[in-house]
């Protein structure tokens, strides 16, 4: 059974130009102890998703659909029972390790807040074994607790978030681009980092991530974004050798690749649609290189195929029997 | 220069946009009653004469009464009328606080550009001349001013003058030093612009639109200082209508429980610096929405 | 921290000497001549010129103004011409006074302002957000003595709950002076009745004061508190469980703090102003009204040494902000 099931989840945000729609119709689950990459490009609603999934959208935003963890509905839940999750059951780690600890707090102050936040009641001794515990699981010598964030490199202050996120051993970690804000050699550690307690902790985790090439060693299941749609969902080899939806295909071929030294750096033209007015049928037709008539005129369903589900007029309808072709021809 | 061109079309396309969202959002609606009050004493100032139904110098009848017919809001203890006072007041209110602060712009916003410009040591001390004087109150540097130079139209204009020549120092200094290093003037400065083309073509158009925000609020604070020092006794002397002097007037006959008084002067002051305070919030909010839909 | 502190210390002096020149500027340089403002214009001109050679004014600017910092860093703020006592003297006799009404209106300030600010900011666009904000812009344009004559007139006039003017009720004077503010030398003196009337003296001037200038404390808290909510760190607390009051109070709040404080400690200048009048207004025996009454008898050394003395008072206070600051934000600190 899965352990968190998102169903037609539907995110807007109320703004004095009109409202946005940040996550339109998505549904996912991550069983226990699966990784699942949520990926996209920046604007996609992939970190709305992950928001979400805590309750922690901002007071503009408006929710429909549901997020079903543990046989309860997150969506619907009352603010102190979402709390008491928080932290404990699903947790979750920011882009930015900069911004994400409280500036002026000291290490230890910010992880016996979260223990106290949780378990009111627990002694100081514990505490301080929990958080110790907790750093030290993420390369970092306990001794630091005394120290402010400011005392921290970009990568160590990052450990320290993925400490903090991990202390209660929650079953959920949703990483939020946990490495894009750092520099190449420490996102590699991080992403060690990560692998290593997934495998030790026994978490689910859920790797929010526009970087193609970080999801592909790390996760089992990969839902791609576009526009606030779900485009393409299923297991990750199958997604990585034969991408379904144009999107993902050229997405995978934007992935800068150094033994491929011939072949120039690929993009995606175009940008993304402006989602107060998104374009009518798929959003991702004006960019396709495949665009036909329907997909400009027809938002597509979404369609099973060797069980993975892609959002795209090419897998169904009349113009089905050129997928081989047109696959082939891209892939 | 395409410059100065590309700015213009930014600036008016900002005033369209304005112009319409005027009403439709908060800092619109500030402004907008701002004006309205401002609107309101200015045709007061200009037309007391022809409203007040006395002269506000000469007593026009019995002392002391309380609001009632023929004197709205009673008479004082000389018999003046209190409404009369209320509109010539404004008179004396708006001809020092906009004479001040106009003086004090007049140092304050030249000095702030050419040091903020020049920048290096004489920088370096004027700000902290300007800054000391800044972190005086301004209340308390006018009464030793007006101490010395005894009450009077100019002295107390000079004096609350003095006291605001630092806020557009600091305004227009610290927006001066970033905008000087901006691309475009050095651009100007790389292809051999002179300083005063520099400074009067690419600096100064950029930073008067907050000086007009500073100059609002200015008139304001000149408004509360005048009344103010009038109320300590070291403003305008009697019988010229103010509403500083009538309020310390009124205290001392609160214990008769005349409330008119002092309520009614207090109000015209409030009203008024209400008004100026409301304006000058809304531009801010205009030209600075700093804070505007985070969260 | 203690480096901190004296470095701190030290860059007060350039502020101070700057607002001694400029006193000595406006006294002494300024056309106006003290001897004849006392004496009056039609006094013989020896009388004149022995009161000038007795104040120094016959000596060259540059004498008069060394000779001037020479005595202010000796302490030695010259004799009252009126009282003919040592005008520093009469000030420490007066400036407990002004201490006790500065400290609180400061503490009726410091807490509407950060209540009202911190749960306007939480509450931002709401009504109570509304509410913070129509009050701030409407308490600003209050004139402080009028406020205080409003009080006066509710609350001592027409309630006849509280004494509208002075410090304390005649022979209510705490017995023992330890402090000179009134409210610990009575909780000192174990002098209950004392104590009540001391209070009840205190609140009108304090709240006329402290409600004045909670209007700047509202706002800019609103304001940084605004700001700090936004920032990731409070996503990241609310997303480790941390509770909401947690959340506003020991993140945001404290997080906006330093600027807060900052602004406060500029504002204190405004809180000295106002405590100029409100002393004028209550007949509160304190530096302000020292001051506003001494310009009346032209008695020139109290002037200038009310001014030079409210100088450093503000000195002194922005020195503590920072250190406050210090305390607050290690970052500073380092």
């Amino acid at each position: 059974m899965a352990l968190l099931e998102v169903k037609n989840l539907r995110i807007d945000y109320l703004t004095r130009r009109g409202s946005v729609k940040a996550v339109d119709e998505i549904s996912f689950s991550i069983g226990s102890r699966e990784t699942i990459g949520l990926v996209g490009e920046s604007g996609c609603g992939k970190s709305t998703t992950g928001l979400a999934m805590l309750g922690l959208l901002p007071t503009n935003a408006r929710i429909s659909g549901e997020i079903v963890y543990n046989g309860k509905d997150l969506s619907k839940m009352h603010q102190e029972e979402l709390r008491k999750i928080r932290g404990e059951e699903i947790s979750m780690i920011f882009q930015d390790p900069m911004t994400s600890l409280d500036p002026i707090m000291r290490i230890r102050k910010q992880f016996f807040e979260l223990i106290q936040a949780h378990h009111p009641k627990m002694n100081e001794n514990e505490m301080e074994k929990i958080s110790s515990e907790a750093l030290k699981s993420v390369g970092i010598d306990p001794s630091r607790l005394n120290n402010y964030p400011f005392e921290f490199s970009g990568g160590m202050r990052q450990r320290v978030m993925i400490a903090l996120s991990i202390a209660l051993k929650p079953s959920i970690l949703i990483a939020d681009e946990p490495t894009t804000s750092l520099d190449v050699v420490v996102q590699e550690q991080i992403m060690e980092v990560l692998k290593e307690l997934k495998r030790s902790k026994n978490m689910s985790m859920v790797l929010i991530t526009h970087d193609l090439g970080v999801v592909a060693e790390v996760v089992d299941k990969i839902v791609v974004m576009y526009a606030g749609h779900l485009v393409e969902y299923g297991n990750v080899y199958p997604v990585y050798e034969k991408p379904l939806h144009p999107y993902t295909q050229l997405l995978l071929e934007s992935i800068p690749n150094v033994k491929l030294e011939d072949r120039e750096l690929k993009y995606i033209p175009g940008s993304l649609p402006d989602l107060k007015n998104p374009p009518k049928g798929c959003r991702f037709s004006p960019r396709c290189p495949f665009s036909k008539n329907i997909c400009k005129e027809k938002e597509p369903p979404i369609f099973e195929i060797e069980g993975r589900r892609v959002k795209c007029w090419l897998y169904g309808g009349e113009i089905n029997a050129n997928i081989d072709k047109t696959s082939s021809a891209v892939g | 220069m395409a410059n100065t061109n590309y700015d213009n079309q930014m600036i008016s396309a900002r005033i369209g946009r304005g112009l319409k969202d005027l009403l439709g959002d908060s800092s619109g609606v500030m402004a907008f009653v701002g004006l309205i009050l401002l609107s309101l004493f200015i045709l007061i100032a200009i037309f007391a004469p022809l409203i007040a139904p006395y002269s506000p110098i000469k007593p026009s009848g019995a002392p002391f009464l309380s609001p009632q017919w023929g004197h709205i809001m009673g008479t004082d203890n000389l018999g003046y009328d209190v409404f009369s006072r209320f509109l010539w007041g404004s008179r004396t209110a708006f001809v020092i606080a906009v004479f001040a602060t106009l003086l004090a712009a007049f140092v304050g916003i030249p000095a702030g550009l050419f040091v903020g410009y020049a920048g290096g040591t004489v920088d370096r001390i004027v700000t902290m001349i300007m800054d000391s004087i800044y972190t005086f109150p301004g209340l308390i540097l006018a009464i030793a001013i007006v101490a010395m130079l005894g009450p009077g139209v100019v002295d107390i204009s000079l004096a609350i003058a003095v006291v605001y020549i630092p806020t557009y120092y600091r305004v227009i200094r610290s927006q001066v030093s970033t905008i000087k290093s901006e691309l475009y003037v050095e651009g100007a400065r790389s292809i051999g612009a002179k300083n005063m083309t520099i400074i009067s073509k690419y600096i100064l158009p950029n930073v008067l639109p907050s000086t007009i925000v500073v100059l609002s609020m200015n008139i304001a604070d000149a408004i509360m200082t005048e009344a103010g020092l009038s109320f300590l006794g070291l403003g305008m002397v009697p019988p010229t209508p103010d509403w500083g002097y009538d309020l310390a007037n009124g205290q001392r006959f609160l214990l008769q429980n005349d409330w008119w008084m002092v309520f009614f002067p207090g109000l015209a002051i409030i009203l008024i610096v209400l008004g100026f305070s409301m304006f000058a919030e809304g531009l801010d909010e205009y030209f600075n929405p700093n804070i505007g839909e985070k969260r | 921290m203690k480096t901190y502190i004296l470095t701190r210390v030290l860059l007060a002096i350039p502020m101070i000497l700057i607002i001694l020149t400029i006193v000595f500027v406006i006294l002494r340089v300024l056309p106006g001549n003290p001897v004849l403002a006392m004496v009056g214009p039609k006094a013989p001109p020896q009388i004149v010129a022995a009161m000038e050679k007795e104040m120094g004014l016959d000596k060259p600017i540059i004498v008069q103004y060394g000779d001037y910092l020479l005595n202010i860093a000796h302490g030695n703020f010259g004799r009252s011409t009126l009282t003919s006592l040592p005008v520093i003297q009469e000030l420490m006799q007066k400036f407990p006074a002004t201490l006790e009404l500065t400290i609180f209106a400061m503490i009726v300030a410091i807490f509407i302002g950060i209540f009202f600010g911190t749960y306007a900011a939480y509450y931002y666009g709401r009504t109570l957000d509304v509410v913070a904000r129509v009050y701030s812009i409407f308490v600003y344009s209050f004139p402080v003595f009028w406020f205080g004559i409003m009080l006066q007139l509710i609350f001592g006039v027409w309630l006849h709950w509280l004494p509208v003017s002075g410090r304390s009720s005649p022979f209510m004077i705490p017995p023992h002076v330890y402090t000179g503010l009134y409210v610990i030398d009575s909780i000192l003196n174990l002098d209950w009745p004392v104590f009540v009337d001391t209070i009840r003296h205190l609140i009108l001037p304090s709240v006329t004061l402290g409600v004045v200038i909670s209007s700047i404390f509202v706002r800019m808290v609103r304001s940084n508190v605004i700001l700090s909510l936004s920032s990731q760190y409070v996503v990241a607390s609310r997303a480790r469980g941390v509770k909401e009051k947690k959340v506003l109070f020991s993140h945001a709040l404290k997080n906006a703090m330093a600027p807060i404080l900052t602004i406060m400690g500029l504002e204190f200048a405004l809180l000295l102003a106002g405590a100029v009048l409100t002393e004028t207004t209550f007949s509160w025996p304190g530096i302000g009204s020292y001051l506003i009454s001494r310009i009346a008898y032209r008695d020139f050394p109290a002037i200038q040494g009310a001014i030079v003395f409210f100088a450093f008072f503000i000195a002194a206070v922005s020195i503590l902000v920072d250190i406050i600051n210090a305390w607050i934000d290690p970052r500073v600190r380092y």
